[in-house]
Parts: C-alpha cells; sequence; structure tokens
C-alpha cells in the first residue's frame, strides 16, 4: 500500500471512529433509568370526608426513598352521578397545574387555558387528552390515592 | 503606537497581520442602524464578565440553588448589581440580535455571497435563545420551575422520539435537582463554547467579506 493510499484509509478509519466517538458521547449524556417509579398508595383523607357532589382538592405528601425527597402533591376529588373520581391535576397540555372554577364548573389551566368538565374531558383550549385519573382505595374508612414515585 | 507596543511588535510581528481587521474601509452611506451587531457584542461581553462572577456565588443545587440567589443579592458586595447587569444585558443581547437581523434583512445583506454568514448568524440567535432558557430556571423559584416545566413539556409532542428527548433534556422523568444541574452546565459551558465558535466564524466572514453596501 502506498503511502496516499495508506493516508485515506487511515482517515476514513478516523472519521468512523469520531462518528461513534459522538453516539458514545449522546450515551453519556442521557441520564441512566433509575428503575422504573413503583406506583404506591398514600392516605388521602377519611371516607366520610369524600364529596358525595362537587370537587375537592386534596394536599398529600409522597416520599420517595431512592431519592430521598419528599414530594407534595395535590389531587381533584370528584363527587357525582359516576361515583368518587380522583383527577390528577396535571393539565394534559404542558404540564401546568390546573385550578377548579366553582362557578363555571370547569378545571381551567392557568397556563394556557385548556378548560375540563366535572368528568375531566375536554371542553377548550389546547389539552389533547382528558385529566389524568387516579386509581383510589378505600381500606377501613380510610381512601387511599396512588401515584408514582 | 506606544514603545512597550513596538517591542511586543517587534517580537511577534502582530501589527501587519492585524491591519487588515483593525484598519477597514467602510462603504459609505452607513447608518447608525449598523450599530447593532456590534452592540449584541457588548452585551455579550457584559454577560460573559457578569457571569463568570456570578458562577463563584451561585450553587446549582436543589436545596442551595435559591438560597444562593438571595445571598447574591443582599450580602455580596455589589452581588445585585452584577445580577442585575448579567439580568438586564441578556434581555438587550436579544433584542440587538433581533434589531440587527431585521437591519439585514432591510438591506438584503444576506444575499450571496453572504448567505452562510447569514445562516451561522440566524444560529447565533439559536443558541442565545437557548442561553436565556436555561439561564431562566437557574434562579429556582416558582416562575422558573413552571416556565421550565411547560417549556420542556413542548419538547415531548415531538412525534416518536418526543418523550426521551424530554428525558434527555429534563435529566429524569420530572424537573428535579437533575434539571438544574443539567441547565447549569448547558448555561455556562456547553452554550458560551458554541457561542464562541459561531461569533467567531460570524466576525471572521465579517472580515473576509466585507460590509455589503447599501441598496
Amino acid at each position: 500500500m502506498g503511502r496516499r493510499e495508506f493516508l485515506k484509509k487511515a482517515i476514513i478509519a478516523c472519521s468512523a471512529l469520531c462518528i461513534a466517538a459522538l453516539g458514545a458521547i449522546g450515551a453519556f449524556l442521557y441520564p441512566a433509568r433509575t428503575g422504573r417509579r413503583k406506583q404506591q398508595f398514600v392516605y388521602l383523607m377519611e371516607e366520610e370526608d369524600l364529596p358525595r357532589r362537587g370537587v375537592r382538592m386534596v394536599t398529600f405528601s409522597m416520599r420517595s426513598e431512592e431519592q430521598d425527597v419528599v414530594k407534595v402533591n395535590r389531587v381533584f376529588v370528584v363527587g357525582g352521578e359516576r361515583g368518587i373520581t380522583a383527577f390528577s391535576p396535571v393539565c394534559t397540555h404542558l404540564g401546568c397545574f390546573v385550578n377548579w372554577d366553582a362557578n363555571k364548573k370547569t378545571f381551567i389551566c392557568p397556563c394556557h387555558g385548556g378548560k375540563f368538565n366535572i368528568n375531566g374531558e375536554v371542553i377548550g383550549g389546547p389539552p389533547p387528552a382528558p385529566l389524568k385519573k387516579l386509581p383510589l382505595h378505600i381500606e377501613n374508612d380510610k381512601v387511599y390515592v396512588g401515584g408514582k414515585v | 503606537m506606544g514603545k512597550l507596543f513596538d517591542r511586543f511588535d517587534a517580537r511577534f510581528h502582530v501589527r501587519r497581520p492585524h491591519k487588515r481587521f483593525l484598519q477597514r474601509r467602510i462603504p459609505e452611506g452607513l447608518n447608525y442602524t449598523y450599530c447593532f451587531g456590534g452592540l449584541a457584542l457588548t452585551f455579550f461581553i457584559v454577560l460573559a464578565v457578569t457571569g463568570l462572577m456570578l458562577s463563584v456565588y451561585y450553587i446549582p443545587s436543589e436545596k442551595e440553588a435559591y438560597r444562593s440567589i438571595l445571598v447574591i443579592n443582599d450580602e455580596i458586595f455589589l452581588g445585585w448589581l452584577v445580577r442585575s447587569l448579567h439580568k438586564w444585558a441578556a434581555s438587550f443581547f436579544i433584542v440587538m440580535i433581533i434589531l440587527h437581523t431585521i437591519r439585514v434583512f432591510v438591506t438584503r445583506s444576506y444575499r450571496p455571497p453572504r448567505e452562510l454568514n447569514w445562516i451561522v448568524g440566524c444560529c447565533t440567535f439559536l443558541v442565545a435563545m437557548a442561553s436565556a432558557f436555561t439561564g431562566y430556571l437557574l434562579t429556582w423559584d416558582q416562575r422558573a420551575y413552571w416556565a421550565t416545566e411547560v417549556g420542556t413539556a413542548m419538547i415531548q409532542t415531538i412525534p416518536l422520539i418526543g418523550d426521551h428527548l424530554m428525558y434527555a433534556v429534563r435529566g429524569s422523568a420530572e424537573i428535579s435537582g437533575k434539571t438544574l444541574i443539567r441547565f447549569y452546565s448547558i448555561h455556562v459551558l456547553f452554550l458560551p463554547l458554541c457561542m464562541g465558535f459561531l461569533m467567531w466564524m460570524h466576525f471572521h466572514m465579517v472580515k473576509r467579506q466585507g460590509i455589503a453596501r447599501r441598496l
């Protein structure tokens, strides 16, 4: 192999190595998955406090042992003809917390004006999906809500 | 020039190669709208200097970030001034880039042979916007948190790779201390490096090609 030929091949090999290195850098920068977040049930309220009709916002805190943080969260507990439902307050558009407007009977997102009715269905604004339902669990007159930490 | 510089020049011969850069002919009929690019550079220098100063006291940790901002504002000598300068220079930097872009657009200076410089300029604007976005989170208050929540959630709407991309940007499923350190690193290392390189290209192309004549 001549010198010219050798250099040409060396350059191609080095370029391939650089591209591979870029991939490795990308993999390095991609954050490690620290296992799936576990669903855990947290005490929310007494069963007798559940709203028969209407909406109640309840705040609760969850502790993640792995990350050593306590997360304060909130949930909307809705009582109506369809029984008791718990809605996540996270707007399905871009993740802001929605507020319940009792006069308009609507969940309204303060960020971009997304609107949901009392059943969590979209009635206006940009949200692409209804509010997420959270699992409720009642045991010994106590209500627990499921969330992922 | 001074004697000191003459001694320096006698050893390194810097005067001649830089003469073309420092003593350039400028086409006639220029006005003050041609200053916006230079003003943007000035604000960038202010940002770099104040940013270096802030980085000494700022702590990019979930528990310390907001507190360190209060310390900078209230306890460090002239800390409030340095932080305000950084904040306002950032805003004016973006404004000046936009005005500069409008000037280039109106005078049609983007046309060949300067089209590559226009592209590099656009990249500079994107890097400036990314710097503004990542810098916004660093105060770690409610406004910063929710702005970043919404801003990063937009990435998720990209088809197929959106979820992974958002995860990579946030460093975790939700905005957390990992996001903060990630944004800090991007804000003070990655983006300034990119910006420096882009500016270097931008100015060298201007030097090579000269300023476009007014039409």
